[in-house]
């Protein structure tokens, strides 16, 4: 696929000369929101000049297993943390392509009740992003990147149980939207698809962009915006060789993720009351069980049934078809047990439950220049996650688990039948350390808003303080949505990419 | 490990050998005969430092902290593999939420680490394959249509 585009690539381990780029626009992050704007803006006849910081991969390079996945393919190996009152893990992806590459490709409209919560709180966004336009956006989308549910030849016992349990209890479920062509279940979406399934922007937008002579440096950081007299000038960058890379362009579209691009902004001195405020997450949890038939839960769509019973109370279930290492690493055991356990790992299923947090935290850069975050659970966010738990447990029972682990702290640590469930809430105090969480889909950094004070972008995402810079990713989102935003960060980029080239 | 001084390398393979210790009936490889050489020098190359020096630090406290415990006394190393796996269980069910961290850290590693290795996943695999076939379990669970029918495949 990049043969024909190898005029195009730069790769920065290799780039050791100083350089510098003319460009219409340049676009800092690869990602589904950055990817987007990239061949939006080629396609409309710009040079466009795209950076980023992670390496191009070919799915026959993928790794197979966990550690090497996290190793090569995620920021900071899944390390970085935010701090607060749980530490939390916050997973995003570093390679061409952004989390796309590493995510389960699960495609959600953005529903409209979020739609209409962000309206409620700022009507003056109807103008840029109204229901109309994001609708059409996200059929686009849609289409571009071939969304359809799981057919169930290729979900694997670990997506079908959950169906099974949650159909037993009456809770509403479905196959997940992925995008996904061809895809045959191979359960290696978190460590990149080795066949080149997955419809990530490394396979579709990104290509495209580059037919329409998009320039992109990979293995290339961008260290700040070059910006003078209250206008965008460009990008300076370093490339993994060391060169410096400066792109000049009159438009400077920052896409580098909830926690980066407000630290470029940061590192660039165009600060704004409201940078890095307002983060917010999905906090997931997990649990484990086993059954008296083999699951292979590392086969099958990774991600393939969803319970969407729980969406209004800010709880989504999914299925989370992990490799081997993580299952194994999720067990309960030690010692001969843990050997025991992996011997008959088959047997494990692990699902997981998103919460829509309502807490808010910040972003700010460390001493070391990295995103220090600090975020602190609510006791709403905490009675969610322990409704979580409680639901997928019972699901997981009545699917004919013959032992769950709740990963609860100081409570049962096996569950045959569901009966402690019933006192869960009067056992189980709202304490955060007695769970353990990660979470994805980060947001709410660079908000877009009408009011300056409170919102870092205008509604057409550029910048209060600096004219010809945009910002494309989950950062500019009010809130959260509770649902995955891949498919609402690619349609707001489509509109931001209408907005600069309506607007500049 | 690659850093590390030769004591410290012995007491993180003790605690990664003792968190997977070889199996009763030798299906699977043990820890210590597992490649982790590649693991540990992408480990280096890659990890952050505080995840690099988090995971020193954890080996330090758990090779030590048993001396001081009543029920133990004496170096991890030096426990007996039934006084280790207590240890381990004792710190994964702690009141302090760093050593209960530490302990989900340290498996974490140690199954990274494991199962790594190719031939532990073929081994893991091959185990599975002795049981029912993916595919016949799919078949069994997928929804069925209204004549009662499977989806085709």
């Amino acid at each position: 696929m990049y043969e024909s585009y190898s005029a195009n690539l730069f790769d920065g381990s290799l780039l050791k000369k100083t350089h510098t780029e003319q460009a219409d626009a340049v676009v800092v992050g690869s990602g589904p929101g950055g990817a987007t704007v990239a061949r939006d803006l080629a396609g409309a006849g710009l040079r466009v000049v795209l950076i980023e910081e992670g390496r191009l991969w070919l799915p026959q390079d993928f790794p197979a297993d966990a550690w090497t996945a996290n190793a090569e393919l995620y920021r900071n190996v899944g390390a970085t943390l935010a701090m607060g009152n749980l530490p939390i893990p916050l997973v995003q992806g570093c390679a061409v392509g952004g989390t796309s590459v590493i995510n389960g490709a699960i495609s959600w409209r953005l529903p409209q009740d979020i739609h209409q919560e962000w309206l409620a709180t700022d009507p003056a966004l109807e103008q840029s992003i109204g229901w109309t336009a994001l609708s059409e956006a996200m059929d686009r989308v849609e289409s571009d990147l071939h969304i359809h549910p799981t057919p169930p030849e290729i979900s694997g016992p670990n997506n079908l149980l959950l169906g099974k349990g949650a159909d037993a209890l009456g809770i509403a479920h479905r196959p997940i939207y992925r995008n996904v062509k061809g895809c045959r279940g191979l359960g290696r979406c978190m460590q990149g698809c080795p066949e080149g399934h997955k419809m990530s922007m490394d396979r579709t937008y990104i290509p495209e962009a580059l037919a329409h002579n998009a320039r992109l440096f990979y293995s290339t950081t961008a260290l700040r915006v070059l910006h003078q007299d209250g206008k965008a000038q460009g990008i300076q960058a370093i490339t993994k060789a060391g060169a410096n890379l400066r792109v000049l362009a009159p438009r400077v579209v920052l896409a580098a993720g909830a926690l980066h691009s407000p630290l470029l902004l940061w590192k660039s001195r165009l600060r704004h009351p409201s940078l890095g405020q307002g983060f917010q997450c999905h906090p997931g949890v997990g649990i484990t069980g086993r059954f008296p038939n083999p699951v292979r839960m590392w086969e099958g769509a990774t991600q393939g049934h969803e319970v969407i019973g729980l969406r209004h109370e800010g709880i989504k279930i999914e299925a989370l078809g992990f490799d081997m290492a993580f299952v194994a690493s999720r067990l309960k055991s030690f010692g001969p047990a843990l050997t025991d356990d992996i011997a008959n790992l088959v047997f494990w299923s692990n699902w997981g439950a998103a919460i829509r947090a309502e807490a808010r935290g910040s972003v700010r850069p460390s001493w070391r220049g990295q995103p220090h975050v600090r975020f602190s659970l609510t006791q709403n966010d905490l009675f969610k996650i322990r409704r979580g738990i409680r639901v997928m447990a019972e699901i997981m029972l009545a699917a004919g688990a013959t032992a769950v682990y709740p990963g609860i702290y100081g409570w049962h640590d096996k569950l045959s039948d569901p009966a402690p469930l019933a006192h869960l809430e009067q056992e189980v105090p709202l304490h955060p350390k007695r769970f353990n969480a990660l979470a994805t889909h980060l947001f709410g950094t660079c908000r877009l808003g009408s009011n300056p004070q409170l919102a870092v972008l205008d509604p057409f995402f550029q910048s209060y303080t600096t004219q010809g810079l945009f910002v494309s990713d989950a950062s500019v989102f009010p809130s959260n949505t509770g649902v995955n935003p891949q498919t609402s960060i690619i349609a707001l980029a489509h509109l931001c990419a209408l907005a600069i080239l309506q607007r500049t | 490990m690659q850093h590390w001084s030769q004591h410290e390398k012995h007491w993180g393979m003790a605690l990664f050998g003792a968190i997977i210790p070889p199996h009763p009936q030798q299906t699977l490889l043990s820890f210590y005969q597992v490649e982790t050489s590649g693991f540990w020098e992408r480990f280096s190359r890659v990890a952050p430092a505080q995840l690099r020096w988090g995971l020193r630090a954890g080996v330090w406290i758990f090779t030590w902290l048993p001396l001081f415990l009543p029920r133990f006394r004496g170096r991890f190393h030096r426990l007996s593999s039934e006084a280790q796996t207590q240890f381990l269980y004792t710190m994964a069910d702690s009141r302090s939420f760093v050593l209960r961290q530490i302990a989900v850290t340290l498996k974490l590693f140690a199954c990274f680490a494991y199962l790594h290795d190719p031939i532990v996943r073929d081994q893991v695999t091959r185990l599975a394959d002795q049981s029912i076939s993916s595919a016949q379990i799919s078949t069994r669970l997928a929804p069925k249509k209204a004549d009662g029918s499977t989806p085709a495949h």
